[in-house]
């Protein structure tokens, strides 16, 4: 693996997703004990807003979700939320590398998972969302293949450049318990001056065969680690790793 | 009395909040005044300040009680603000080379019978405000400095 | 048979428009926004990440730019110089916009400045300039070299507004004018920038 000196992850995500319930009080008590490295917190509050138009007229239903506790640290850069059915652990730029995020899960994990028996963990998902800024030196239009392996097939409708694209891919990867989703699109405008900006995001997951042994939910998740990389390196080109160097 | 002149030889002090004093750069550590402290807000129709010559005793004295008088006051003077000062004669001349014929008057508030009035001040002249920050009022001190 | 273009706009114009895993940053929440709707595309850098509350109390709205300011900073924080330049920056802000200091009449520091004041910082890959803020929630930078002091006021969308104060042969001279972050260069150029945004500065 490319280690970079400027890598572009703008947003690295890991979530444990049980469907074990977790009341607003062991919420309140998880999000407490994390205070000291997350010190500002939120309770967010959700609406479920379901449109139903079966039968003629649009029908609108809403309903309450339960509370998540999100917190953040001093530097706004890590972000842990606890919810009712969900752990995510969350770190935006500078990417200080997985070593590092992978201690900061652990310890939320610790206070998140339910002893020995964890708490039956049915999807987890490591998502890293990178954004590449390409410096633009003048040029009207960007050719996309020069730093993307993810790119949209268009035909010939103009010979104008687009002005944006979404592509977005779900597949198996080569470890037959992980899949993932990968994605790539504009930011516009772009948060550097002179430049344009893709976002290139790449979701790992497992649905399948996940461990309920507290302890070894978290040896599976460094089976992410490489999966997420490789998937990462062969999205992108040469001329893309030389602006992350 | 109200509405009199205050003398060109006069002094004003203005309180000047942490944010708007200038600080070396990447630190915190004051060296100066920003040009904002002489901005007036949408809400105000004249320039705040407090005319020194309206206390007794000697300069110092008179710096002292002008701030103890403005810590007493209904403004907001905080640990790590501080103060500009500047002669009432110099800020008439600075404000006329650019074009304005200022009104400083004495008009005693009800918490601060020293008030000064900058009248016919211009709004949205930051070039001016520079020129008061570096010159005119650009004598400063913290309120950290006055016992 | 059509050939194939994949070229696109160095300039789009239009903002950019299927589950993935968890949201928790301004990324990702957009993102997963972005493919429920597949409408609107744009990605602000602040997103999800300001604290929300209904409570207007000055000391929350200070919270809340702080937060503002540091996510916006984290969103370029890769072009930044280092770590340490981060963190000292986050110092000078929290200092700036600490409840204690902050003139109760003044507005809170506003997004859009925070914004503008970033890329401007990067753009002109100056040292970090010393902070203060306008009565209505700007962000100013200022640098200062010996009795010559430059002062910008950030304002949204890239609007800036420059004053100028050089010692000269013949005294002092002072310039000030309102421009964008991409024409600072030029109108600075007769004062010699550098002095002020150079680290030998």
């Amino acid at each position: 693996m490319n280690s970079y000196l400027r890598p572009p992850i703008v947003e690295a995500v890991v979530e444990f997703l049980t469907n074990s319930p977790i009341s607003f009080d062991d919420l309140q008590a998880m999000s407490n004990k994390v205070a000291g490295d997350y010190k500002n917190q939120t309770i967010e509050k959700g609406i479920e807003v379901r449109i139903d138009t079966l039968g003629g007229a649009a029908t609108i239903h809403s309903d309450q979700t339960p509370d998540r506790f999100r917190r953040t640290s001093d530097d706004q850069a890590d972000i842990v939320i606890f919810a009712d059915t969900s752990l995510i652990v969350a770190r935006a730029a500078p990417y200080p590398g997985w070593d590092v995020l992978s201690e900061r899960i652990r310890k939320n994990w610790r206070i998140w998972s339910k002893g020995q028996s964890g708490r039956g963990v049915v999807r987890l998902g490591a998502r890293f969302i990178n954004r590449i800024d390409i410096p633009i030196n003048g040029e009207e239009r960007i050719e996309l293949s020069d730093y993307l392996n993810l790119l949209p097939q268009i035909p010939n409708i103009s010979d104008k450049p687009m002005s944006t694209f979404l592509v977005q891919a779900s597949m198996p990867t080569a470890n037959p318990h992980w899949d993932c989703n990968i994605m790539s699109t504009i930011v516009a405008p772009s948060p550097l001056l002179n430049h344009m900006s893709i976002l290139l995001d790449i979701d790992v997951f497992r649905m399948r065969d996940i461990p309920s042994k507290s302890a070894d939910v978290l040896a599976i998740l460094e089976e992410a680690r490489p999966l997420k990389n490789t998937i990462f390196e062969r999205c992108i080109t040469d001329r893309a790793r030389d602006l992350f160097r | 009395m109200k509405g009199d002149k205050i003398p060109d030889e006069g002094h004003l002090i203005r309180s000047v909040p942490f944010s708007k004093l200038r600080k070396a750069d990447g630190t915190d550590d004051v060296i100066g005044i920003l040009p904002e402290a002489f901005a007036m807000r949408d809400v105000d129709s004249y320039l705040s300040a407090t005319w020194l010559e309206h206390f007794a005793g000697s300069d110092q004295q008179k710096v002292t009680a002008a701030v103890h008088t403005l810590r007493n006051s209904s403004l907001k003077i905080s640990p790590k603000s501080g103060f500009a000062r500047g002669k009432a004669g110099d800020i008439r001349t600075a404000c006329s080379a650019r074009g304005h014929s200022v009104r400083i008057v004495h008009e005693p508030e009800p918490d601060n019978d020293a008030h000064a009035a900058v009248r016919r001040y211009p709004r949205d002249e930051l070039e001016l405000y520079e020129v008061l920050a570096t010159g005119a009022w650009s004598h400063w001190f913290l309120n950290a400095d006055i016992p | 048979m059509t050939r194939t273009t994949q070229t696109v706009a160095a300039h789009p114009r239009t903002p950019t428009a299927l589950p993935p895993s968890g949201a928790a940053g301004a990324y990702s929440t957009q993102m997963n926004y972005a493919l429920s709707n597949a409408l609107t595309r744009s990605f602000k850098p602040l997103g999800d990440s300001k604290p929300r509350g209904s409570d207007s109390h000055l000391s929350t709205l200070l919270e809340n730019a702080k937060a503002i300011f540091k996510v916006t900073t984290n969103t370029v924080a890769m072009h930044l110089l280092s770590s340490d330049w981060r963190a000292r920056l986050f110092r000078q802000v929290d200092s700036l916009l600490d409840a204690e200091e902050w003139d109760e009449d003044d507005k809170p520091v506003v997004s859009g400045s925070s914004l503008t004041f970033i890329r401007m910082l990067i753009f002109l890959k100056a040292r970090r300039p010393g902070l203060g803020a306008t009565n209505d929630g700007n962000l100013v930078a200022s640098w200062t070299t010996g009795s010559n002091r430059l002062t910008i006021v950030c304002k949204p969308d890239d609007s800036v507004r420059w004053v100028v104060s050089t010692q000269t042969d013949v005294g002092c001279e002072t310039a000030a004018g309102q421009t964008t972050i991409l024409r600072l260069p030029v109108v600075l150029q007769p004062y010699n920038p550098q002095q002020w945004f150079s680290d030998e500065g």
